[in-house]
């Protein structure tokens, strides 16, 4: 691996994909014309893209074929590039705590943001870009405050665990994140100028070119604010009102794709993603200042290999990882260094046996690398290959499907457990779908968890559970008006929980814990369609019960109790009205308490925020133009996600995109 | 909460009657003081609170009732104390509370709680101890590179002046000779000394040079100076590249008198606390408490009893040991008290998060 190591600047890498990417397009003009892909039109593919009723394998779908085929059984949310555009100045983070039935961690704006599916942990939400997972090597989460929304061209959340499916972490959920080709758009361009509160400025630039079989793209962008909100400190004698010190961040980031049909029915993908992050890390209210710092890089790179013959579609895919991780406080002389690579490569094939059996078969491998100077032996690598099969039952009706997943992975130092899925659908009635699924999930222990020094555990074992849900999903249509109603239960028992305590001297990592998450969700959404334009209205609400099953013997009493940062309840309210060029929307999120403490003896308040988004569009035959503004936090109430962390109050955020019409 | 506050206090009452009813004789370890200020009558917890997002906290231990109040600071004076209490002290009828993370030293009346000021700009505090009405030093990790003891000027609740010292400077002990010993563990790093400082000249003496990372210094009966040495980790924490250490120091001329070496290296003693007759000296090694006789020629075989404690402490009013367990360090920790004579446990009581050896006694010399 001397080579990897070799390319250590990240200017090397910004070199070679650029180069790769200038290579791919050269290329393309020697590329046979002759086979139309990706021509569908854009909506009903997607539509087509994460439900489950189309059988036909398209290239560009292969990619996605086991979220769109094989999660029968499961609750999955998705929302796609429009809802992101309206905010798409925003992190991921904060968009799925505004539009999404997660709950999202926030340790502040610009901070670290992590997620907690279905009363599961940061490190139990499974994350993977086209494919590509993107959990830290090093602690197993994903910090979604780096995660800018408008990089993707579409989402899906599948809530529950799906080990099967996911490998690795996929204990609470999944996260999944699609760029898409757009064949035939001939050339666009998009430049998007947002301003907000506290000295927020967003801009992105894009300019992409699709012909009937290439498609290549380029968007960089830069968010930055400087996040000196006020808010009263109650951590002060009568509470002053003060502003946010040292909670300014900057990233710049940069999207590359390029899509090839370069022969019959297969096409080649390459996607580049680099990005800069640059962050001061605020105080909490109860420490007196800070000096710290924390600088995010990356370059994340995958080639795929898509294509279909008969009844046989495959999918070849490379993608590699490179981040840092440089934290700073001057105030105790600190400087951490950590670097990890991860490279992957997977193989995975459907065949579409007849018209009721589709058979999906994978194997991957990934070969891990983390460098920090606590690291045992500073340097640490690990290779993990997983073998994957599926197979699907639909009935020619479609009333009824049935699959089976099943996943078995090798680490290098020990094994993880067989984990099965079983998913049912069943459609009795026109408008009536029941669910279920029985799925096992498991969790590898990270890096950290194993090379740290002092404490680091290398006799750690993996977590691991079982989880079971049921769920109707009921659709009527009245005179237009569109009720859909969801609910699900759920229950997640997960064992050897790892836990860092305090030991002989130092914090080590421990398989201690067992937690019990179980839960109900329901979800009813409305929706007319009106002459001119619709809308929208979705009404969610989740009760999750997490808690604390065995306990370290220290804090036996402990049994029983929620885990800390895991709201019981959960609700929104989102509104969208649309009438020709205009669009309005109303967000409304409430999150209850939540317990700071594993005693359960002290807690944060629950708190209710609403959001005011509006857009029109003037549309003119050379150019678009997106105007926006959105109101957060409406009421300026004064919450905190994490205790000693505010979060801002009342603001704003002014918005313009452009699009000028190339193709007249 | 305020259900649980109202509630509390007739509880509070109810025992009170009920002590008056049943056996009022029954009370030897609470004598009346008239000068004592209400929370001088009992012992101070220094909870350290939950580590990234929490605040310390302060419990009580009341000795006219046997019973611990919780989070007092912040129920006093409505706002929170700040991140991880390293520890609490009381001088001049005055609370001093050492905020580390947060750098500075909540200041309250001892009768009322209230708060009166806050001491600054401290790097990275651990201990206060109160040289006289006007002066007292806090120890300062600083930034890791030197070690300190900031010179506090009572009557301004400000830093007069600084003292440097061997790195990561602890709990500092007056000798009965008038100089002040600071075990210098090290901090972030290792270090083996102990600075002697006089009181008089805020002027260092001298480093005596003991063991790897000295956590604490008591004097005995004799006046000896003991000096419980932690150890050092081997570069990959596997075990102990140097053992724990007990030293006997003579004060007069600092010489070591005798090392005490554990051997063991694998864990390292921690929490040397001595009784009030100073004939026997208490420590912890590998979740055992152990108990010496300071005119002991060897290190005791065998443990006093068995318990993972993060923080000991030795109460002269009652003559109880006090242990504190953390537990998992994000609930809620409990303190027990142990008849030094046998280890048995006589009670314990739940307080804040992570309680630690941070305590306050009566009659304690700081």
């Amino acid at each position: 691996m001397n080579y990897l190591k070799e390319l250590k600047t990240k200017y090397a890498w910004w070199f070679f994909s650029v180069i790769v990417w200038i290579t791919c397009a050269f290329a393309q003009n020697s590329i046979a014309q002759e086979f139309n892909l990706g021509s569908a039109d854009d909506k009903s593919r997607s539509e087509a893209f994460f439900s489950d009723s189309t059988w036909l394998l398209e290239s560009v779908q292969v990619e996605t074929s086991r979220l769109q085929h094989f999660s029968t059984g499961s609750q999955v949310f998705t929302f796609d590039s429009a809802q992101i555009r309206n905010q798409q100045a925003l992190s991921m983070g904060e968009l799925l705590a505004n539009i999404s039935p997660v709950y999202i961690k926030s340790y502040g704006a610009g901070s670290l943001s992590t997620s907690s599916f279905r009363g599961m942990g940061a490190s139990h939400t499974a994350v993977l870009w086209n494919g590509m997972p993107l959990q830290s090597t090093m602690n197993g989460q994903l910090d979604f405050s780096l995660l800018p929304a408008n990089l993707v061209d579409r989402a899906a959340l599948q809530l529950g665990g799906e080990g099967a499916l996911w490998g690795s972490g996929a204990v609470g959920g999944t996260l999944y994140l699609q760029n898409e080709p757009q064949f035939n758009s001939g050339i666009q361009a998009n430049i998007a100028q947002v301003f907000g509160s506290f000295g927020k400025h967003f801009q992105s630039y894009s300019a992409s070119y699709g012909s009937k079989d290439w498609f290549v793209s380029a968007k960089v962008f830069q968010s930055k604010a400087e996040n000196d909100f006020t808010f009263n400190n109650r951590a002060k004698a009568n509470t002053p009102r003060e502003s946010m010190a040292h909670a300014a961040f900057r990233q710049r980031g940069i999207l590359l794709e390029n899509y090839v049909n370069f022969a019959k029915n297969q096409q080649l993908a390459f996607r580049f993603w680099g990005q800069e992050n640059e962050r001061e890390i605020p105080a909490t209210l109860t420490e007196n200042s800070s000096r710290a710092t924390q600088d995010d890089r990356f370059a994340r790179m995958l080639l795929t290999w898509t294509g279909y013959h008969k009844q046989i579609d495959w999918k070849l895919q490379s993608g590699y990882t490179t981040e840092e991780l440089l934290f700073k406080d001057p105030d105790i002389q600190l400087e951490s260094l950590s670097k990890s690579q991860t490279w992957i490569n997977e193989a995975e094939a459907n065949w579409q046996v007849n018209d009721w059996f589709l058979v999906q078969g994978g194997v991957q491998h990934q070969f891990l690398l983390g460098s920090n100077a606590n690291y045992l032996d500073q340097v640490q690598n690990q290779h993990r290959a997983s073998l994957l099969a599926s197979v699907k039952y639909q009935d020619q009706a479609s009333k009824l499907s049935a699959r089976m997943s099943v996943r078995q992975e090798f680490a290098e130092y020990e094994n993880a457990p067989l984990v099965p899925t079983l998913g049912v659908e069943y459609q009795p009635l026109t408008f009536l779908t029941v669910l279920a699924k029985l799925s096992r999930s498991y969790r590898l222990p990270t890096f950290n968890d194993l090379y740290w020094q002092p404490g680091g555990n290398s006799a750690l074992q993996p977590e691991a559970g079982w989880s079971q849900e049921v769920g109707i999903q009921a659709q009527q249509d009245l005179a237009g008006l569109n009720s859909r109603l969801k609910l699900t239960a759920f229950s997640n028992k997960i064992s050897n929980w790892i836990l860092w305590r305090p030991g002989n001297g130092f914090w080590s990592p421990e398989n201690v814990q067992q937690v019990w998450a179980r839960g109900l969700e329901a979800a009813w959404e409305l929706e007319k369609t009106l002459p001119r334009g619709k809308f929208n209205l979705l009404l969610r609400y989740h009760h999750t019960k997490s808690t604390i099953e065995k306990a370290y013997e220290a804090n036996r009493s402990n049994e029983g109790n929620q885990l800390i940062y895991t709201p019981v309840h959960t609700g929104s309210a989102n509104f969208t009205f649309k009438h020709d060029a205009l669009k309005l929307t109303w967000q409304q999120q409430y999150n209850g308490q939540v317990y700071t403490t594993n005693s359960n003896t002290s807690a944060l308040p629950g708190f209710m925020l609403a959001n005011f988004l509006t857009s029109y569009t003037l549309k003119h035959k050379l150019v678009e133009v997106d105007l926006q503004a959105q109101i957060y936090n409406i009421a300026n109430k004064t919450y905190e996600v994490m205790e000693w962390r505010p979060m801002p109050g009342r603001n704003y955020q002014f918005g313009i995109i452009i699009k000028p019409n190339f193709n007249i | 909460m305020k259900l649980l506050k109202i509630l509390s206090y007739f509880f509070f009452i109810g025992f009170l009657f009920a002590c008056d009813g049943d056996d009022p004789e029954v009370e030897p370890t609470a004598p009346n003081e008239p000068n004592a200020a209400q929370y001088e009558n009992g012992f101070l917890i220094a909870n350290e609170g939950p580590f990234q997002n929490g605040t310390g906290t302060v419990s009580f231990f009341d000795y006219s009732t046997n019973t611990v109040s919780n989070n007092v600071f912040q129920t006093v004076n409505n706002r929170p104390l700040g991140n991880i209490l390293q520890s609490v002290a009381v001088h001049n009828r005055e609370i001093f509370m050492v905020v580390n993370n947060a750098n500075k030293v909540e200041v309250a009346d001892a009768e009322t709680f209230e708060s009166i000021a806050t001491i600054e700009n401290l790097a990275l505090p651990r201990h206060f101890f109160g040289v006289d009405e006007d002066k007292a030093y806090v120890s300062l990790w600083s930034d890791g590179t030197e070690g300190k003891l900031a010179v506090i000027d009572l009557n301004t609740y400000t830093v007069s002046s600084e003292i440097t010292t061997a790195l990561g400077p602890g709990k500092m002990m007056l000798h009965s000779n008038g100089e002040l010993y600071v075990p210098c563990s090290g901090g972030f790093s290792s270090d083996d000394k102990v600075s002697i400082i006089n009181t008089a000249t805020d002027a260092l003496i001298e480093d005596v040079l003991v063991g790897s990372s000295p956590v604490g210094v008591v004097e005995d009966k004799n006046q000896k100076i003991w000096v419980l040495c932690a150890g050092k980790f081997l570069p990959d924490f596997s075990g102990l590249e140097e053992s724990g250490s007990l030293y006997k120091l003579d004060p007069t001329n600092n010489v070591i008198e005798f090392i005490f070496d554990f051997d063991d290296f694998q864990s390292r003693p921690s929490n040397l606390v001595i009784d009030s007759d100073g004939e026997h000296i208490f420590y912890t090694l590998a979740g055992s408490i152990y108990k010496m006789s300071v005119d002991a020629t060897d290190l005791p075989s065998s443990a006093l009893f068995s318990a993972s404690l993060y923080g000991l402490g030795f109460d002269p009013e009652s003559g109880y040991l006090i242990g504190s367990d953390a537990g998992d360090f994000v609930s809620n920790g409990k303190i027990m008290r142990y008849n030094p004579e046998n280890g048995e446990k006589i009670d314990e009581f739940t307080v804040g998060v992570i309680p630690n050896g941070g305590f306050h006694f009566k009659e304690n010399n700081n």
